[in-house]
């Protein structure tokens, strides 16, 4: 209790006491994703996809490629000098898709599959101004909303005499599902002057894992009969602009 | 200082082990395919169990249940059917940490139908005369056949494999040979006598 009476005290100090501005900034990234669930079925999709293209003539359906990085917008607001406290948002997204067809008999199997996982997240910032316009590292938590769009076409009975106890399921649903979050990120800024900044920002963002469902039904799409849970976490590298008005 | 740095390297190290793929247990998945899923008895199956992977390192077994009290091991295997039923068909692998993931399918066996056949004599039977029917040519590919019922066309009826009836009245009678196998499949086979003579009378074949 005294500790963080005494933390709150530092903070309210430090951003009464120091120099105060208002910092806005924005910054586009690049996102690695750690989605082991959706890339799990996206394995078994291609060792499907694999499976039946060995086995019919033709060009083969191309291979779904596994969700590993996406991109991201940030938006931030800042108060304070050397201790800031602020406000941001953030959105980011990964997908993939693939589309093919499987010629038989006269007959043709469209293949279409796609895959898209996004996250909208709101947080309290608490960063440090380590070095002046330049170094800057934060901390921030809050809570996050993800939806898994998944849309799929995919032949219930395949052009070969084989049969295989997982498919891809047909459908077209939106799952949704939302937890808390934290992140922590480093910025290096190079000042152009009028209280202008660019620079780099790398930062890694944790999330709580969860089940993203769609009214009552439960994501699942390796079929298992378990909700596959997904989890945001991953580093990002991002490029920042950011502008500061002193107060 | 060091407290802190002591912190620091902990919480870092809690959330690179707990956010990233590289320390995380994640199963094997089984995967496989059946050639074919539904035939009729005998039903020689191939399970392909190669399409099965692991995250990390590789599979080292593969165990199969056929549903009908039989297993095997191995990526690639068949499997004989030789009686009907729907069977559950299931793979679980194990990864070299001892993780494994299972994964079910169905195969239907249809039962082969027997094959109902009968002969009779005399060819030309008359009126009071004892006529034979054997249906011992009689077939089926599922065990033995456990019921001959026959049904002598004028509302008699008879069991058996070989029997014998008298017709009082001449005409021509619908003889109809009903067989049952052990699994319950049943086969019909139905052949027209001619009855020679009329009411009771003794034609003296």
């Amino acid at each position: 209790m005294r500790l963080i009476g005494g933390v709150l005290a530092a903070l309210a100090v430090a951003v009464a006491g120091g120099a105060m501005s208002l910092s806005i900034g924005s910054s586009a990234h690049w996102v690695l994703f750690d989605l082991p669930s959706l890339n799990t079925f996206v394995r078994l999709t291609n060792q499907t996809l694999a499976f039946v293209n060995e086995r019919v003539a033709g060009d083969p359906v191309p291979a779904l490629p596994e969700l590993r990085h996406g991109v991201g917008l940030k938006l931030g607001e800042t108060l304070g000098g050397i201790v800031r406290v602020g406000l941001q948002m953030a959105v980011t997204s990964v997908n993939t898709r693939t589309q093919g067809s499987w010629d038989a008999g006269g007959t043709s199997h469209p293949v279409d599959i796609s895959l898209e996982a996004s996250l909208v997240a709101f947080s309290i910032e608490l960063s440090l101004v380590l070095i002046p316009d330049v170094l800057t590292v934060g901390l921030s938590a809050g809570g996050g909303a993800s939806r898994v769009t998944y849309r799929c076409a995919f032949p219930r009975t395949l052009p070969t005499d084989w049969s295989l106890p997982f498919l891809p399921k047909n459908e077209d649903t939106t799952y949704s599902g939302s937890g808390p979050l934290g992140s922590m990120a480093v910025g290096l800024s190079l000042p152009l002057g009028q209280g202008v900044s660019v620079g780099l920002e790398a930062g890694f963002r944790i999330t709580s894992a969860w089940v993203p469902t769609a009214g009552s039904a439960v994501l699942d799409l390796n079929a298992d009969g378990l909700g596959d849970a997904v989890r945001f976490s991953g580093l990002w590298l991002g490029v920042m602009v950011r502008m500061e008005f002193n107060l | 200082m060091k407290k802190t740095l002591l912190v620091g390297c902990a919480f870092a190290a809690l959330i690179l082990g707990g956010c990233t793929p590289k320390f995380q247990t994640v199963p094997p998945e089984a995967l496989f395919a059946i050639r074919p899923s539904v035939g009729v008895a005998p039903l020689n199956v191939v399970c392909d169990g190669s399409l099965s992977f692991a995250e990390k390192g590789k599979l080292v077994e593969y165990i199969w249940d056929f549903g009908d009290g039989t297993r095997a091991l191995g990526p690639i295997v068949s499997h004989t059917y030789r009686r009907g039923g729907t069977f559950r068909v299931t793979l679980e692998v194990y990864d070299e940490q001892g993780l494994s993931s299972r994964r079910v399918s169905q195969v239907e066996v249809h039962f082969a139908p027997p094959t109902a056949s009968f002969s009779f004599a005399p060819w030309r039977p008359g009126t009071g005369e004892t006529i034979w029917f054997d249906a011992s040519t009689s077939t089926t590919p599922n065990g033995d056949i456990v019921e001959y019922r026959w049904s002598f066309g004028n509302g008699d009826w008879d069991v058996g494999e070989k029997v014998g009836y008298m017709y009082w009245y001449g005409g021509a009678y619908p003889i109809t040979l009903t067989i049952v196998d052990e699994v319950g499949a049943t086969a019909q086979v139905t052949q027209v006598i001619e009855v020679q003579g009329g009411p009771g009378c003794y034609t003296g074949r």
